[in-house]
């Protein structure tokens, strides 16, 4: 049983975990909820153990290194954080409705692994740092918190629409507005901080690395950029105007700048951030 | 009086401008149009490809919108007129916000709160009540304890009298000051932003093995900034994977007064940077240098020299003082076409180390010709009356060095801390008020009430009261003979 053989599980499972909640949510029935909910479980505690074994075989190859330096493992990771975060907060949140809007994104990212160069390689100078870890784990709990916040923001939109002919069944098996607006507000007050403590914890390696905390590097920037849209979300919450609609609208744009800042930078720009296209 | 008049009421329109003005400058809806309109400058910035010459922007975009790009500072957005303008508004609203707000934030947790006039708090949405069939001496001497044990903080006797005693327990007074610090944060580390641009310096050192530099060079700037002291590179150590990509590299350095004395020794690594009175030297690159060993004869004159030369470095011949010669390209194995093989005289398609030279006089260059180590013949290795022979080579690492001072740098981690401070306080710290009255009845009965709330998040405020009031319990249990909820 090696990694790759769990992941290709776990994208089973995801992928169930999904059908599942869709049947809750289609059909009311209490027991695909739960099942859902076990299956995401599982997922979560799966990977964990993928994640680990990676670790140790890169140790036994004698390149011992967290898995998280290039677009494989940092995928991996993603969909590991977003599931776990969405499980938390679906706890917290006594709501299984989400998991229709979060569960295809865990999905699908995973799935993308399966085309990436999966070697296990080792690091060049500039990665051998201990704030690797801290800055990698703190901007994708960060990423995955807003990726959460976006499926509740999305499922508010949804619940506001005018209901038309075939709205109206989604909207009535929906939390109130009032309450997914909160939940969203919620999501994205702990992804912030922790996308500022990887903001910190980037300039603190850069400065390490490079001599220098900020030089406006097409990641970096792209990551103020996340980190200002969200600072006007969390503003948007007080100013009267702003609250709700336009506030629910802004955290879909700050998803989509996240998904850019993870993504598009790094294979559609070019930068100091070239590692994670390995 | 008139004129005093007339003066009174220019004056109050002129305050009632300013107020408006301030309310404007001091809101939320400009922070959040601020954001966006930053956001989408950076964008642009890392759409149009920063700091090139104006004229390839030309070729790029067209003549029009290069012309455009350079205009509106696009070329070096980040440090434009317009982005800088866009930080200052933000630090101003940043400041003119919390000078409004903050003040009835600090009175509000510097309130005393009096003892409510129900003291079993009927009208409190969270209370709890337990009655106990009669007074314990016990448990009136440590009720204090037991209070304090329960909620987690030493309560403040607020009323003592014979059948009743009131205390009040305040939780998490300064989350309310959590935006505040935050935002504090933010303005210090865009001061030690500041500070770094004008009393910093970026630089960049090249040193092959066994050279020293005294000044680094500032592309930024064009200009070369004195260290004040020497660094000598004295070994460069390169280390390797299998693969062939870079495992580890350091520069071995020593760092030199004026009179030459060593005055420390040491490594710099990727990650582990070096600092000496304030300019830190960081790993940045590594390059070779190529040193090839010729020896040139003038067949007309009969002179000889041997000369080591370095590519793009001019170097002397023997015989005229008018002509030299420069190496403009070198391979460790050079290697031709099939055809090109057959229609000269080499045995084989591998040619190994070739040196490309070109003659340079007055009148320009030379016709470019090879000289080859392992080959010599009729037509190789000459040009006119020279004649060269390629003795050796050898590679000379030379390390890039980041040279830097940034004495913003502690600003801008004390503004870090901050920021995380404030949203520690904010997001999980709580303003909680909570009440608690021990009474004792006319017909002996004692009834203890708990009574709580909170500033923020009503909504949530219930879960939490569960936990006091369950803790209130349990630290009230071995008392409690028999209780009536209420």
């Amino acid at each position: 049983m090696d990694e790759s053989k769990l992941v290709g599980i776990c994208i089973f499972v995801y992928l169930s975990s999904w059908v599942s909640y869709l049947v809750h949510v289609a059909f009311r029935k209490k027991i695909a909820g739960v099942a859902g909910d076990l299956l995401v479980l599982s997922g979560i505690l799966l990977q964990a153990l993928a994640i680990g074994l990676r670790w140790w075989e890169s140790h036994r190859l004698g390149i011992g290194h967290a898995p998280l330096s290039n677009l494989y493992e940092s995928m991996v990771f993603f969909s590991w954080t977003t599931a776990l975060i969405y499980l938390l907060a679906a706890r917290r949140m006594r709501t299984r409705i989400l998991g229709i809007i979060v569960m295809p994104l865990v999905y699908l990212s995973l799935a993308s692994t399966s085309l990436m160069n999966q070697k296990i390689q080792p690091l060049v100078p500039a990665l051998q740092s201990n704030w690797l870890t801290a800055h990698v784990v703190t901007c994708f709990l960060g990423y995955a918190a807003f990726a959460v916040a976006f499926s509740f923001s999305l499922l508010y939109l949804l619940k506001t629409r005018d209901a038309g002919p075939s709205g109206g069944w989604l909207q009535r098996r929906l939390p109130s507005a009032e309450a997914l607006d909160e939940f969203s507000y919620r999501m994205i007050s702990v992804g912030f901080p922790l996308l500022s403590l990887g903001i910190i914890t980037g300039a603190a390696w850069a400065n390490s690395a490079w001599g220098t905390y900020w030089s406006w590097d097409p990641k970096e920037t792209w990551s103020l950029i996340v980190w200002l849209i969200y600072a006007a979300y969390l503003h948007a919450r007080i100013s009267r105007g702003w609250q709700g609609h336009r506030a629910a609208w802004l955290s879909l744009v700050g998803f989509a700048a996240t998904l850019f800042c993870y993504l598009g930078v790094n294979l559609l720009l070019s930068g100091l951030h070239s590692y994670a296209t390995g | 009086m008139e004129a005093a008049g007339r003066v009174q009421e220019g004056s109050s329109t002129h305050t009632g401008f300013l107020q408006i003005l301030f309310e404007k400058i001091a809101g939320i809806r400009l922070t959040i149009f601020l954001c966006i309109l930053l956001a989408l400058v950076s964008l642009i910035g890392t759409l149009i490809p920063q700091k090139l010459p104006a004229s390839q922007y030309a070729s790029s975009y067209g003549p029009v919108a290069g012309r455009i790009i350079a205009s509106l500072g696009f070329s070096d957005i980040y440090h434009s007129v317009g982005f800088i303008l866009l930080l200052c508004l933000l630090a101003i609203n940043l400041l003119a916000c919390s000078l409004k707000r903050f003040p009835s934030v600090w009175r509000a947790t510097r309130r005393e709160h009096p003892v409510p006039a129900d003291r079993q708090f009927k009208s409190w949405k969270h209370r709890e009540s337990l009655v106990l069939s009669r007074a314990d001496e016990d448990l009136e001497e440590r009720f204090e304890e037991v209070v304090s044990r329960a909620l987690g903080k030493k309560p403040e006797q607020k009323l003592e009298s014979i059948e009743e005693r009131v205390f009040f327990v305040e939780k998490g007074r300064y989350a309310r000051y959590g935006p505040y610090v935050a935002h504090l944060g933010i303005l210090i580390i865009l001061l030690g932003g500041v500070v770094g641009i004008f009393f910093g310096f970026k630089g960049t050192v090249s040193l092959p093995e066994g050279q020293e530099a005294e000044a680094a060079w500032s592309a930024d700037k064009g200009e070369t900034i004195p260290l004040g002291f020497r660094i000598r590179c004295r070994r460069f150590v390169l280390l390797q994977y299998p693969d062939g990509s870079p495992k580890e590299y350091r520069s071995e350095v020593s760092l030199l007064n004026g009179e030459g004395a060593t005055i420390l020794d040491g490594d710099i690594r990727v990650n582990h940077p070096l600092t000496y009175k304030g300019i830190t030297f960081y790993q940045s690159t590594y390059g070779r240098i190529l040193e090839a060993s010729l020896r040139i004869r003038n067949q007309e004159s009969g002179q000889e020299i041997d000369v080591t030369v370095e590519l793009n470095k001019p170097f002397p011949l023997p015989g005229d003082p008018h002509v030299r010669a420069m190496a403009v390209d070198f391979h460790e194995n050079l290697q031709i076409p099939a055809e090109m093989q057959r229609r000269t005289f080499f045995p084989r398609t591998s040619l190994g180390p070739a040196v490309r030279l070109v003659t340079l006089h007055d009148k320009g260059f030379g016709r470019p010709f090879w000289v080859f180590k392992d080959f010599s013949g009729k037509t190789q290795n000459r040009q006119g009356p020279y004649h060269f022979r390629m003795q050796g080579y050898r590679w000379v690492y030379y390390t890039g060095l980041q040279v830097a001072r940034d004495p913003g740098t502690p600003l801008v981690w004390t503004g870090c801390v901050l920021l995380i401070a404030g949203f520690l306080m904010a997001l999980l710290m709580d303003h909680e008020i909570l009440w608690v009255s021990s009474r004792r009845e006319g017909d002996g009965r004692v009834v203890l009430c708990l009574a709580g709330r909170t500033v923020r998040h009503p909504a949530v405020y219930a879960a939490r009261f569960e936990k006091r009031r369950a803790a209130f319990r349990r630290a009230v249990t071995p008392w409690l003979q028999e209780n009536e909820c209420s």
